[in-house]
């Protein structure tokens, strides 16, 4: 049986294709995303925590950090918008408030080497401050550097994504027996997760 | 209100699951009484079957809730999105402890307890174990040796099956196993070196509760083989794994013999002084807070460590002022948790053409080496070892250097091989680690909430650095590349392993249960979950809460048909 397949037949028996819940489940005892709305969730927030412009500049960046290549890249799969929600609702309001100031940061940098804002700025101008950016980042912590905190973001938002971790990576719902000791060209790429 | 059984079974987790299968198998009409919530098989596995994306934050749980709700479950490292419904919110679960001595309780409070959470790993206890007490001085006699429990052991190790291998070391007994889980290339190279490197240690595969050829006892209940997603504490609809919902539940529902009430949490044990016998339990409602009696021959405490212990010590009265069958004082004292959080990582150079399929749900097990055959430590005792090899994924990328297209390609590799241990060592039984009713505080049914006051003691600190040292030296030794190891463990309860606080002993006065697993003061009542441990040893113990529960069902049972009970 191939793994989407019984990726379905698993959705069927746990009611995540409709079916039934039980009393316990349906009565709303648990908070949370039930497996109903899970199932068709969109990664939205009521927030707007970024403005059009800044969402601009996040989905470039993202983008350049996992561009499309023989596989979608960030933008397609989805990480502007997963790294929105974690900046609207995983972050606490000091981490919230330095990243924008990280992410406006950026066309600044961009106009003072170049006189344009980042989004105006060549091809070649926007690749070389991230050359500069990234290797101003080495050795140091998210917490500390913004664009290693985009590129963290950006990876973690990529693949986790259904593109990043079926298309670029290998993943398998279920799996099926174990095999501890196969040559690497049978599975082909590393596994997501 | 008062109702009649036969047989009053309190919790339905590892323990009380296994008190119902084999009472209703023999006929005895039985209840079970939970005091959490149902969880239905499979319906209420909410989290099944969900990809990360999913998800909204990808199968963490949203960070503000869990530091406001869940400061101490979100430190398991089973608690996530998909999981966080079989953990309870601390803060509607209030318990104590002094400012010095923290202890972290995990905990669930559903039908099926932690057998749906738990990390299945199955080991058998060996004389070494039920011997040591007795031998170093610590603790009190255990009133069994192995010869007592080796068929009780393959009485559940058959029904639940465990998946393991063959090994003939005396410090770890075999068992009736299914077969054993593959081991990766690079944990089957390292077993090799173990073999020639040590003469003592061995690295063998994790036995666990997983089924890998499922018989028909399992597929009877519509248990399936094994698919290796390891994401088990969501639940299991394939029954793949040993649960209370998988196994014992539905065995004990098809006899007919089987009444479960679930919200309800047993506030005390009811005694007749006259008879010098208990009569009952009183339950309160957990939705309607309503107060009701129910009655019985015999009552099969299996509770959890720290929900008997809390039962046991809130059912005072004129005959036991310290609490329930309460005569030695030792309720409440003894506690023990395992020594964890202590190992090393290395890297494993080759084997680049070599990868797995699957996750697999188990890992390696390095047995007990220390003090084996001699006292050889300045410590009694000993600790045991889970790990696994595996290639590093994306996550271990996380600060490379680099953006674009090359950078993205650059994950599509799995990184270097590497291979990790965590020491799991035997903490000592001390009195002074002790379980206490508070005598203000309460929770929101009115009960006393737990005082939990344990630290760890001088051969628990010898121990816990030994643990660190030798686990570095024998990942150097193994020829393992950038050892780094780590010890981040001062708090106890981690590990899961909370036991000890209703001993078994041979003396009344120092101990609250017989060889049987049934009270010196009180014959009709029972405890058989991780509280009647007499020493904790170093593996993980819920096997041997399953097959104490099963040789003490088995002697109430005969004791019953005799009238003697």
């Amino acid at each position: 049986m191939k793994s989407l397949d019984r990726r379905d037949v698993l959705k069927r028996m746990t009611g995540l294709m409709g079916g039934g819940l039980s009393a316990s489940v349906a009565s709303g005892i648990l908070s949370g995303v039930g497996p109903a709305q899970a199932a068709a969730f969109a990664l939205q927030t009521d927030k707007h925590t970024l403005k059009a412009a800044d969402m601009a500049v996040l989905a470039e960046l993202a983008d350049r950090i996992i561009p499309d290549t023989d596989t979608p890249g960030a933008r397609a799969a989805g990480v502007p918008a997963y790294i929105h929600l974690m900046v609207s609702e995983w972050y606490y309001d000091d981490e919230r408030v330095r990243f924008i100031a990280g992410l406006k940061s950026i066309d600044q940098l961009s106009r003072d080497h170049t006189g344009k804002a980042f989004l105006q700025a060549s091809e070649e101008d926007r690749h070389d401050l991230m050359v500069r950016m990234d290797r101003a980042a080495a050795g140091k912590s998210p917490a500390d550097n913004f664009f290693l905190e985009i590129k963290q973001l950006t990876l973690i938002g990529y693949f986790t994504s259904q593109i990043g971790a079926e298309e670029e990576l290998r993943y398998e719902a279920v799996p099926g027996p174990y095999e501890g000791c196969v040559p690497l060209s049978k599975i082909g790429r590393a596994w997501a997760t | 209100m008062s109702e009649e059984f036969e047989v009053i079974v309190v919790g339905s987790g590892m323990s009380g699951g296994w008190a119902a299968k084999e009472f209703t198998e023999k006929g005895f009409k039985t209840l079970l009484l939970e005091r959490g919530r149902p969880v239905e098989h499979g319906a209420d596995y909410i989290g099944e079957g969900l990809d990360p994306w999913d998800m909204k934050f990808r199968d963490k749980v949203d960070r503000k809730l869990a530091d406001r709700d869940y400061p101490i479950q979100k430190q398991c490292y089973a608690f996530k999105e998909s999981t966080k419904h079989f953990f309870v919110k601390d803060t509607d679960y209030p318990y104590e402890t002094p400012k010095e001595n923290p202890f972290l309780w995990i905990r669930g409070d559903h039908l099926g307890g932690r057998s749906l959470q738990w990390h299945r790993q199955s080991y058998r206890l060996g004389d070494l174990d039920f011997e040591a007490n007795k031998k170093d001085g610590h603790g009190t006699d255990w009133p069994i040796r192995y010869k007592d429990i080796a068929k009780w052991y393959d009485h559940v190790e058959v029904f639940a099956g465990i998946s393991g291998s063959i090994e003939g070391l005396p410090q770890l007994p075999d068992g009736q196993f299914l077969p054993p889980i593959e081991m990766n290339c690079v944990e089957k190279e390292l077993q090799g070196k173990f073999k020639e490197t040590y003469e003592d240690r061995r690295l063998i595969i994790g036995r666990c509760a997983h089924l890998t050829a499922p018989q028909k006892v399992h597929t009877d209940l519509g248990r399936g083989t094994c698919q290796s997603r390891n994401q088990c504490q969501r639940g299991c609809s394939f029954g793949a794994y040993f649960s209370s919902q998988s196994a014992t539940l539905p065995a004990a529902e098809r006899t007919g013999n089987l009444t479960t009430v679930t919200h309800a949490i047993v506030e005390r044990v009811l005694y007749d002084a006259k008879s010098r016998k208990a009569t009952g339990v009183r339950v309160i409602d957990a939705q309607t807070k309503e107060v009701r009696d129910y009655r019985a021959r015999v009552i099969f405490l299996c509770a959890s460590t720290f929900g008997t212990t809390q039962i046991l010590l809130n059912s005072t009265s004129e005959a036991f002022p310290r609490g329930f069958a309460n005569s030695s004082d030792a309720v409440g004292r003894y506690l023990m948790d395992h020594l964890c959080a202590i190992g090393a990582v290395g890297e494993y150079p080759g084997f680049e053409d070599h990868y797995y399929l699957g996750r697999r749900p188990t890992g390696i097990y390095i047995p007990r080496f220390k003090n084996l055959r001699a006292q050889t430590e300045d410590y009694v005792r000993g600790f045991g070892y889970q790990g696994d090899a595996w290639r590093d994924s994306w996550r271990a990328g996380l600060a490379r250097p680099g953006f674009g297209a090359d950078f993205k390609e650059s994950f599509k590799t799995p990184g270097p091989w590497k291979f990790a241990l965590e020491a799991y060592g035997e903490m000592l039984p001390r009195a002074d680690n002790r379980v206490t009713l508070h005598p203000t505080k309460t929770d929101k049914f009115g009960l006393p909430q737990l005082h939990i006051d344990c630290s760890y003691g001088e051969n628990d600190k010898k121990m816990q650095k030994d643990m660190l040292t030798t686990t570095v030296d024998m990942l150097k030794e193994l020829g393992l590349q950038n050892v780094k190891g780590y010890s981040d463990n001062e708090i106890p309860g981690l590990a899961i392993h909370e036991m000890g606080t209703a001993r078994m002993g041979r003396d009344p006065r120092t101990s609250v249960l017989n060889g049987y697993n049934q009270c010196h003061d009180v014959d009709n009542v029972f405890i058989t979950d991780g509280s009647a441990m007499a020493s904790s040893a170093c593996q993980n113990p819920s096997l041997t809460y399953m097959a104490l529960t099963a040789r003490a069902v088995d002697y109430a049972s005969r004791q019953m048909q005799a009238n003697l009970l």
